[in-house]
Order: structure tokens, then sequence, then C-alpha cells
């Protein structure tokens, strides 16, 4: 799927995920991920971000 | 613009192949089952709109009959020209958002991409055929498609992330540091309780040791008082009976050299039996000190003189001590562990070994084990082993193997002594029966005296012997009973009697209660010796894990992608602790991140399953859900903005206030400019109502950024019967065109029997309809500008 599609997606389903039953952490958690270009380094940067906090 | 659509569809499908230009505003007019809303859909696909998401069953079939297509939209704002080739061949099966699947696109001749076309061109399809129930619903359903969007993304990239998370989780539990410290600590108890028992045994055994000791001192002063006199006394006889008899061998011993003397007259016999004489003398004094001592080291030894006696005590010693080593051994194998573990290093550290480094030489619950492996870990339990130190209760049991030991030592020097007696008998018994033949050359009357005198003199040393080794076996005895001083023992025994709270008729007693105590004490001390064994080995593969997990995130191949970022990964370089606080937060990390992953998948889920059921008309039991009340509350507030937008509160509310939603029971509330509440289901408005109220309301919601927005109303039937097809005209002239979209295609189905109209009417109006009905006869439909206000 296009990117710009996928930001369709996203714009039109992220008011109503946010409203409806995700709190912030869960909704940057799927936006990130869906959004990550290479999974290694995703996982890399979240498990460092992580441990840094 | 113009629209041209060259498809070759099979087993039923339809699609008009032409929208033409005819202006800004387009009414396309035909006959129901042609492909004019088939046409629109293309369109909308085409533009990067799914209107399929809610209805799979017509994707399906669309995907199967469609056939390769060539969608062309010509003369757009700016002249440019887009052509679509779709092949549904490979398009998705089920109705998901539109992506480079949909096939290829070019713009004015050029390749160019779908997301190009869609800046230039956006169809927006609108169907004036939904009730607001259904409008409402299709919302619901296009908003899961999108979360479905968001889901299957989150999905698709989820099962990657979970592979490498499963394969940390999985090492960094083998690695844990609480448990591995919590195996330490038991370890540590169990070596402590080990140790108490080993005290509580070494008590016990010295408890029963005492008593025994007193028992043995008690013994010893009653043989003091009742045996010893005597003893002394058959001593003091037996000095005077070895004075006596050893005054008496010397007699027959200087009647033997007179009657020698006598005899001179064949020199060399009679040398010869002086010389033997001489040797058995002194072979029978040897013999008799040897006997002495053999005598006097059995009685000391609390044995008869009695060669078998004593190699069947000595055979009971070495039994018992060597059932006092499997004791020690079943308490504390260390030290075979140890003998073992070397015997295992040295021969793995063999170049044939090395040789095999890689092949596999055991399998331990499923995972083998090279020769390497085994190697280092023989090589770091050889080093464990290297700081062993015995346990106080193995030193015990070593100091009465050694006591056995050395009394076994004692018996064997006994064994040895009474050889050699023996073998000093047999050589006085060789010197005698020489003697007797040198005497036999003699002639028969001294050969007779000879005899007769030698036979005395045996007679005499037999005696002698016998009297030494009784004085000897009484001496022995003394010395056994006399011990380390009479007075002495019967100080200790005092001091014994006194420690242990008895006197000398209860030992017994009391002995029965410290062996019942000591055996207690013994099993006490085999479970403990168990537990610690036991927690030694869960302790040790605890660390052969940790160290383990430890070298795979150092230095593994897998963890490549884990080695920057500055992530504190374990080194082989920090300690153990460091080393458990860094897995310990990283495996806290991991988890936190999987119980987000697991919270976010089942919140999709949920809502997915929420928004299926709200979409549904027939599937209340399932919005039950705390996710579907969200749900629910989210649409009622959504549609709740909607409905109280100025357009629809005039057309419907009578002008007054929309009050609220009830999006279960598709109730709306309302206020009117009296002040009168009022409510009244969705589906008891009119059609007509319902269709411009909302076709206004969504029309005004379009957000199209393309170039050129072309909006297609389609099923308008609702409108035709009444007067508010003015109303959309004029709405479509001054509030769409230019501003919500650059031109306008209303669909409707054939309203009119322009046939028989031709008959009854003239001039150019007759001309127009005679062209409708030809366009209708070849092609079902015709395409105009709106003329409901002028035909």
């Amino acid at each position: 799927m296009a990117d710009a599609d996928f930001q369709e997606a996203r714009e039109r389903a992220e008011p109503l995920l946010a409203d409806v039953a995700l709190d912030r952490a869960e909704l940057e958690l799927i936006f990130s991920l869906v959004e990550a270009g290479d999974e290694e380094t995703w996982l890399r940067e979240r498990l460092a971000d992580a441990l840094r906090d | 613009m113009r629209f041209e659509i060259e498809a070759y569809p099979q087993g039923g499908l339809k699609v008009i192949p032409l929208i033409p230009d005819v202006g800004p505003i387009c009414e396309i007019e035909g006959r129901n089952g042609i492909g004019k809303s088939v046409a629109l859909r293309l369109l909308q696909l085409c533009s990067g709109n799914q209107p399929y998401g809610n209805d799979p069953d017509s994707w399906a079939t669309l995907r199967e009959q469609l056939g390769p297509t060539v969608v062309r939209a010509i003369g757009l704002r700016d002249g440019e020209t887009v052509v679509w080739r779709l092949n549904p061949e490979v398009w998705k099966e089920t109705p998901e958002p539109v992506g480079a699947w949909l096939g290829t696109v070019e713009i004015d001749g050029a390749q160019a991409r779908l997301e190009d076309a869609q800046r230039l061109i956006q169809v927006v399809h609108h169907s004036g055929d939904l009730t607001l129930e259904g409008t409402i619903r299709a919302r619901i359903a296009r908003d899961r498609s999108e979360v479905g969007v968001i889901r299957r993304r989150f999905g698709d990239r989820e099962q990657g992330i979970g592979l490498h998370l499963d394969a940390l989780r999985r090492d960094l539990e083998r690695a844990d540091y609480h448990q591995l410290s919590a195996l330490a600590a038991r370890a540590d108890e169990a070596r402590a309780r080990a140790a108490e028992e080993a005290v509580a045994v070494e008590n016990a055994r010295a408890g029963r040791a005492a008593v025994e000791r007193a028992m043995e001192l008690r013994e010893q002063q009653r043989r003091l008082r009742e045996d010893v006199p005597e003893l002394e006394a058959r001593e003091r006889g037996l000095d005077q009976e070895i004075a006596e008899a050893g005054a008496e061998l010397r007699r027959v011993e200087q009647r033997y050299n007179e009657l020698r003397a006598q005899r001179r007259r064949d020199e060399a016999v009679v040398t010869q039996i002086e010389e033997v004489e001489k040797a058995i003398s002194g072979r029978a004094r040897r013999a008799e000190a040897a006997r002495e001592r053999a005598a006097q080291s059995a009685a000391v030894l609390g044995l008869s003189d009695d060669r078998q006696v004593v190699e069947r005590e000595l055979a009971r010693l070495r039994a018992e001590r060597d059932e006092l080593v499997r004791e020690r051994d079943l308490i504390d194998a260390t030290p075979r562990v140890r003998q073992l573990v070397d015997d295992l290093s040295t021969r793995l550290d063999t170049q044939r070994a090395h040789d095999l480094d890689e092949q596999v030489i055991a399998v331990l619950a499923d995972e083998a084990v090279t020769v390497r492996e085994l190697r280092g870990g023989v090589k770091a339990r050889r080093e464990e082993l290297g700081e062993y130190e015995p346990e106080p209760t193995s030193a015990t049991l070593a100091a009465r193997i050694q006591s056995l030991t050395t009394r076994a030592a004692r018996l064997s020097t006994l064994v040895e002594l009474m050889t050699k007696a023996s073998r000093a008998q047999e050589l006085v018994a060789e010197s005698q029966a020489q003697l007797a033949e040198l005497t036999a050359q003699l002639p028969a009357e001294e050969a007779a005296e000879f005899q007769q005198i030698e036979q005395a003199l045996s007679a005499a040393r037999a005696r002698h012997l016998s009297l030494v080794e009784s004085r000897a076996v009484v001496r022995g005895k003394i010395t056994e009973i006399v011990g380390g001083g009479a007075e002495e023992g019967a100080r200790e025994l005092e001091q014994l009697l006194g420690a242990l709270g008895s006197d000398e008729n209860s030992l017994e007693e009391v002995l029965a209660a410290r062996a019942a105590e000591l055996e207690t004490r013994l099993r006490e001390q085999a479970l403990a010796s168990v537990a610690l064994t036991e927690a030694q080995r869960q302790l040790q593969l605890a660390r052969a894990e940790f160290e383990q997990a430890v070298a795979i995130l150092e230095g593994g191949d897998d963890y490549g992608w884990l080695r920057s970022d500055g992530i504190e990964l374990p080194s082989s370089d920090l300690s153990e602790e460091e080393n458990g606080e860094r897995l310990t937060r990283l495996r806290s990390v991991v988890a936190e991140l999987e119980r987000r992953f697991d919270g976010a998948r089942e919140t999709l889920r949920a809502l997915d399953g929420a928004l299926d059921a709200w979409a549904s008309p027939d599937r209340a039991g399932e919005r039950m859900t705390p996710t579907g009340e969200s749900v629910r509350r989210h649409y009622e507030r959504v549609f709740g903005t909607e409905l109280s937008s100025q357009d629809i509160v005039k057309a419907i509310f009578d002008a007054g206030e929309f009050v609220a939603l009830d999006l279960a029971s598709m109730v709306v509330s309302w206020r009117t400019e009296d002040g009168e509440l009022r409510t009244r289901p969705l589906a008891a408005f009119s059609s007509g109502e319902r269709a411009f109220a909302y076709t206004r309301t969504r029309l005004q919601a379009i957000g199209s950024q393309a170039r050129n927005t072309v909006v297609a109303l389609d099923e308008f039937g609702a409108f035709l019967a009444r007067d508010r097809l003015k109303q959309l005209v004029s709405f479509l002239e001054h509030d769409v065109l230019g501003t919500i979209a650059n031109e306008v295609i209303i669909v409707l189905p054939l309203i009119r029997d322009y046939e028989a109209e031709l008959d009854e009417t003239t001039g150019g109006l007759h001309q127009e309809l005679a062209e409708r009905v030809a366009e209708l006869r070849s092609n079902g439909y015709f395409a105009r500008p709106p003329d409901w206000l002028v035909v």
C-alpha cells in the first residue's frame, strides 16, 4: 500500500482509535511501528529508549 | 471532462462504456442493470477510494467478471488525459484499500504512479438511496476498513518484531539473575544446614563416643580391681617359674656339654653336633623372643595369641573401615567427584579429543553437547572443585577411618610378628632334625645318651618358651588394662560420668539413647547433604545458562542487530551482578513491550469486532462489550455533531435543536423551536428528508485536494417525487461547483416513457426525445445536461 494511502487511513482512523480505546502509549506504539522503516532498528531504538527511561 | 471505460466483462456484469462531457453537471438516465453504478465505482477505485469495503460479495463478483479493463479520463482541467489499465485477476481477494495492485497508470502517455493520478482527479461517489441508519452504518463500516488497514500493517510488522522479541525473551529467561541469586541463596542455606547437621552429627557422635569411652573406663576400672592383682600375682609366679625353668635349662645344657666333652672319639661328628646345637640354641632364643613379642602384642590388642583369631579380626576391621569410607562418600562425594572430573579433564584435553571438538558427545534433555562444550564445562567444574574443603563430618569420619586403619596396621604388624615367630620355630625344628641325623651317626649307646639329653634339652627350652609366652600374655593384658594409667582412667571416668549426668550402672541406657540420636542425626545429615548437592547442581545449571546467555547476547550472530544505540548489554568483562542488573532491565523492558503489544493487539481486535457489530444491523448482542460501549459513545458524539449542523436541523429537526442520538435504537431526539422535546426513529424520516439533508452534509464534508474533483450522485430517484430537485440543482450549481467539485454526475433510473411521448411532441422537443429513444435502444442510457426544469 502506498504511504499516502496509509497516511490517509491513519488520519481517518486515529481520532477513532484515540477516542475509543487506546491510551496514548498504545496509540504511539501502533503508529510508530506501522510507520517504521526497518523492524530491527525500530525494536532496538525502542528498547534503548525504554532502558534509558 | 469525459470518461471512457473499455471493458469486456463476463457472467452478466455490465458497465457503461462512456460518460460524455456534457458540461459541469451531467445527468445519466438509463435502464436498470446496464452498469451505471459499476462505472462510477470503477472511477472511484481509480481515484484511490475503495467503494466495496463493506460489500465483499460484490467485490468478488467484480474481480471475477470484469476482466482486463482500460479507464480513461480525458480533458481534465488542464487538458490532461489519465489512463488506468486494470487487471482484476491480480486484485486482492478482499476489498482492501486501493494500492499498487490495482493496475498501471499513465498521465498524458507517460507512466505514472497511482498517487500522481489521485492528485489529478478524485471521483467521489455518493449514493442517495441510503437511509440515515444505513449511512451511519456505512460510515462505521468505512471506519472499520481504515482501522483494518492499521491493524493489518500492525499485525504484519508485529510478526517480524515478535520473532525477535520471542528469541530475546527466551534467552533472557535463561539468564534469570533473580533465579540465579535465589538458587545461590538456596545453595548457601543448604550449605549452612548441611554444616549444622554435620555439627549435630559430630556432637551426637562425640556423645556416643563419650558413653562408649565411659564404658571402656568402667570396664578398665573393674579389671583393675578384679583382674590386674591376679594378673600381677600370676606374672610374679611366672617370673619365678621362668627363673627356675631357666636354671633347669642351663643345667641340662651343662650336662649336654659335659657329655660332648666325654665323647670325643669321632671329633667331626661331635663338632658338627656342637655347631648344630649352638644354632638351635640361638634360633630357640630368637624364636622365644619373637613368640614373646607376638604374644604380648596380641594381649595388648585384646586378642588371643592365635593367628586365625588375629586374621579374622583384621578382616573385620578392614570391612568396617570400608563401610565407613562408603558412608563418608555418601555424605560428601566431592573427593570421588573431583577424581572423576580430573580423569575426564585429562581425557578431554588430549589431541584426539581436540580433533573431535565439534562432534556430539552427549545429549542432555534434547540438547546436544559437543566435545568442546563438555571440555569447557568439565574445566569449570574442576576449577570449582579446586576450592573444595571437606566438611567437618567428613573429617570426623576420616578420623574414625584413620583409627581403624591404625589398628588394622597394628594387627597387620602382629600377623607379621606371628609369621616371624612361626618361621623361627620352623628353623629350630629344622636344626633339631639335623641334630637327630648327626646323633644317629654315633654308636648306638652313645646315640641313646645324646638323644636322651637332647630330648631333655628340648623339653626344657619348650617349657621356658611356654612360660615366657604366658608371662608376655599376662604383661600384655596388664598393659591393655592399665593403658594410659589406672588413676588417670579413674579421673577420666569420673569426669565423663559427671558430664553425662549418669552413674556407672546406667551407661547402657545412655548409650542406647545416644546411638538412637546419632542415627537420627545421620539421617538428617544425609538428607541435608542430598539437598545441598541438588541445590549446587541447580545453581551450576543456572549459572551455566546465565553465562551462555551473556555470551550469546555479547557475541552471538542472532543479536548483531541489538548491539548499537548504546544499549547496555551484558559482557563477559562485567561482574555477574552487573550483568544480572543489565539482563533484568532488558528483560523488564522486553516484557513491558510485549505487554503493550498484547494490549494493542487486543484493543485492535476488540475494536474491529465492535465496529463490525455496530456496522451490522442485526448483531446487537456483540456490541455489549467495553469497547462496543466506547464505540457507541464515539459515534453518538460524531453523528450528533453532524446532525446538529444548521442544514440538518433546519431540514429535519423543525429548525430546533438536536439533543441526542441513541445509536443502539437508532432514535434521535431534538427540541423544537417551541422547546418541545421530540424523539423519532431514524427510519421514520422520509427518504426525501433524509437524502437531501444527508447529501448536503456529506458533500460539504468532502475534503478532496485533487486538481479535478467529480461528485457522482447515484440512486437519486428519491428526489424525483419531490420538489427538492430544484433545491438540489440549485445547491449543486451554487454551493458545489467551483468550491467542492468541478463536475457533477447525477445517475437516475429511467424516469419517463420517452417512446410514448414521441407521438405527443413536435419540433425541437420531439427531436430531442427521438435522440434519447435512439440512445436508449442502442446503449440503454443517455447522458445530458440536467433538464428537469426545461424538458
